[in-house]
């Protein structure tokens, strides 16, 4: 199972992204400035835009999905029940998990922003895909929600998760980084070993790299456990 | 001095406080008030219970600069320099002193170069600066930002940062759910449930948060690094 | 025509002549060839151009059926959507406000002005709203037709009005109690002024015959 973009490019106006890399099972982090192109290339890797030149091969994917940044374009439902069952997902057992059973029958649109970007993370994260494309998941979410997020994401068992994000404070742990810049995708390669070229690294853990740990992933917590581990062998 | 008392508006109960000059970090979970007390102190709405004092006179008395969620989805012109400039013409001030506050507050954050550009060829981050320099433009005594970071990237965010700092505004209010740049505010307000639980300086706030994630993750290292 | 001042006037000329007879809508097809930029005069979609096209075709068609005269209105009523055509494509970002404020002052001019510039910027988002609402149909297996409408369309108006709840509040706060200052600056240039002085004898063709205007 795998997404293989070949020779791909996007043009509009003056703007050109390219890409060439593959995909594989897993858990991918893709960040980049805004408006570096992470949008266009979210939306070229679930097919919802037209590449310029070469193209998006799938092999062994066939559901596929992505999320929005802004919630509200999902909204398909009348109620929060009938909005979870548009994705196919339990109504029940979504609003449950998310805090919503009471709010079952209310117009979706009647809930924050908030409440409704964990309802649609929920529902999409209930069902499985090949391909889930998540483009800035951790917009408008405090920092307990994103510690959700980044839990489920880490239990989704198989299939290639795809997250763009600009996210520096609450990662999930993931499995190979990607940097968008200038127009150009860069592979930066799996995890661990990817880490040391990452050019957009949060805060902590540039910090971390500049005291010559080496942590196993991008979490703060494994940074904790780079410490222990270096302090421990002192 | 910003002072409330006796406010309640929606979610939102504020029996007293009290707000010195300088920068305030409104922190707290979704759905805590934190927009709703923004939106108030702006002046968008007005309390349905209590007042809100900006040196004694109600918000929409004080010239306000107000930046929101998402800057880059609520703007009203085509052209940077028609946004900047809309403040200054609105309050039907002569030619030359539109150019001048247009061209000081694109100077302020670092954009002079965007000013003949249309939207369209703006970022995300590009626009969120335009928003502030139109924000700073009309030289505020107050400056609301909400959750305005939250779409900005990093080195966006530090020409931000810069550019505050250099601003001349007596008090900046802004939610933010950055705990570092929240750490660097001379004033943090934990807000839950509507209500204002926690407020003081960064060092009196934190350490009442140290077992939520609302906690630095720069304070969080310091003090286990610390601690081995 | 850099003047939007004008590009305003050569279109409402232009309009009404071609609207009036038949000699000035040729006179328009004429004025057309000289002063616009052929091709790139034309909507970008070529969607746009034809849908206009066939209504006008078919209208033109029933029209001649029913007894009416509908060659000549496709032949004027093809001119003014020519020129509309031609208006659209040659104007510039943030030009409305100076127009409006040129032509009828500070207080009414620029709120004119105003929502036009306004208007143009919510259509520009109204389209980014339309397209990502269209993808999240699609990812959920939908079908675009008559069922997917009613959320299609109800997911759209709600984004239009929290961004118009947000202008309002941006309007408040930026001070806006109507009316506003604007330094006016228009660049006149040579071509502009032929134009619009065609455009003017265009004009006065259509509305008298020519034989009165020669003799």
């Amino acid at each position: 199972m795998q997404v293989a973009c070949e020779s791909l490019t996007f043009t509009r106006g003056e703007f050109t992204l390219s890409c060439t890399g593959i995909f594989g099972p897993g858990l991918h982090l893709v960040t980049g400035r805004v408006g570096s192109g992470k949008t266009t290339l979210a939306l070229l890797l679930a097919d919802l835009l037209h590449p310029s030149s070469g193209r998006v091969c799938l092999e062994g994917v066939e559901r596929v999905t992505l999320s929005f940044q802004n919630p509200e374009y999902h909204v398909t439902g009348a109620t929060v029940r009938a909005e979870a069952a548009s994705y196919g997902a339990d109504p029940d057992a979504v609003a449950d998990a998310v805090g919503l059973s009471g709010r079952l029958d209310d117009d979706p649109f009647a809930l924050s922003r908030g409440e409704l970007k964990r309802l649609h993370l929920a529902s999409l994260l209930s069902m499985s895909y090949d391909l889930l494309v998540l483009d800035e998941p951790f917009s408008s979410l405090d920092c307990v929600q994103k510690h959700r997020l980044c839990r489920a994401l880490e239990e989704r068992g198989g299939g290639i998760t795809v997250i763009f994000t600009h996210e520096r404070q609450i990662l999930p742990a993931v499995d190979h980084l990607w940097e968008v810049e200038g127009g150009t995708v860069r592979d930066l390669g799996a995890v661990p070993g990817a880490i040391p070229h990452w050019r957009h690294a949060p805060p902590y853990l540039k910090q971390a790299l500049a005291r010559g740990l080496a942590p196993h992933n991008i979490t703060l917590k494994d940074i904790i456990e780079a410490e222990a581990a270096c302090k421990t062998h002192d | 001095m910003i002072e409330i008392s006796g406010l309640r508006h929606q979610v939102l109960s504020v029996p007293s406080l009290a707000l010195e000059e300088g920068d305030t970090a409104v922190i707290g979970p979704n759905g805590s008030g934190k927009s709703t007390l923004l939106s108030l102190l702006a002046g968008l709405s007005l309390p349905a219970e209590g007042k809100i004092m900006v040196d004694g006179r109600p918000p929409r008395q004080v010239e306000v600069g107000w930046v929101s969620e998402f800057p880059d989805q609520s703007l009203l012109f085509t052209r940077v320099y028609d946004e900047i400039a809309s403040p200054s013409r609105f309050a039907h001030l002569p030619c030359a002193e539109v150019t001048r506050r247009v061209e000081e507050a694109a100077a302020l954050v670092g954009i002079e170069y965007l000013l003949p550009r249309t939207f369209r060829e703006l970022s995300g981050g590009e626009r969120g600066l335009v928003a502030l320099a139109t924000a700073l433009s009309s030289g505020p005594e107050l400056l609301v930002l909400d959750e305005f970071d939250s779409h900005l990237d990093a080195e966006t965010a530090g020409t931000v940062a810069k550019a505050l700092e250099t601003s001349p505004c007596r008090y900046c209010v802004r939610c933010t759910q950055e705990m570092e740049t929240a750490a660097g505010a001379d004033t943090v307000l934990y807000l839950a449930h509507g209500a204002v639980k926690h407020a003081g300086t960064p060092d009196q706030i934190f350490p009442t948060l140290k077992e939520t994630c609302f906690y630095p993750n720069s304070w969080r290292m310091r003090e286990h690094a610390g601690r081995l | 025509m850099q003047d939007a001042r004008l590009r305003l006037i050569c279109t409402v000329l232009l309009s009404l002549a071609a609207f009036h007879s038949i000699i000035g809508a040729a006179l328009v097809y004429l004025w057309w060839l000289i002063f616009s930029r052929r091709r790139a005069s034309f909507p970008s979609s070529p969607w746009t151009a034809g849908i206009v096209l066939l209504t006008l075709g078919l209208t033109a068609l029933l029209t001649e059926f029913t007894g009416g005269d509908g060659v000549s209105y496709f032949f004027r009523l093809s001119a003014v959507f020519l020129i509309a055509f031609w208006a659209y494509r040659e104007r510039e970002p943030g030009e409305l406000l100076a127009v409006g404020t040129a032509l009828f002052g500070r207080g009414l001019g620029f709120d004119v002005g105003l929502a036009g510039e306004m208007g143009m910027e919510a259509l520009a988002s109204l389209e980014t709203d339309v397209a990502r609402t269209r993808m999240a149909l699609q990812l959920k297996g939908k079908q675009w037709g008559r069922k997917a409408l009613v959320p299609f369309a109800l997911t759209v108006l709600h984004g239009q009005m929290r961004r118009s709840t947000e202008r309002a509040a941006l309007l408040a706060i930026r001070g806006y109690r109507g009316g506003g200052s604007i330094c006016l600056e228009f660049r006149p240039d040579a071509a502009g002024y032929s134009a619009t002085f065609l455009a003017g004898m265009v004009f006065i063709f259509s509305f008298v015959p020519l034989g009165d205007v020669f003799i």
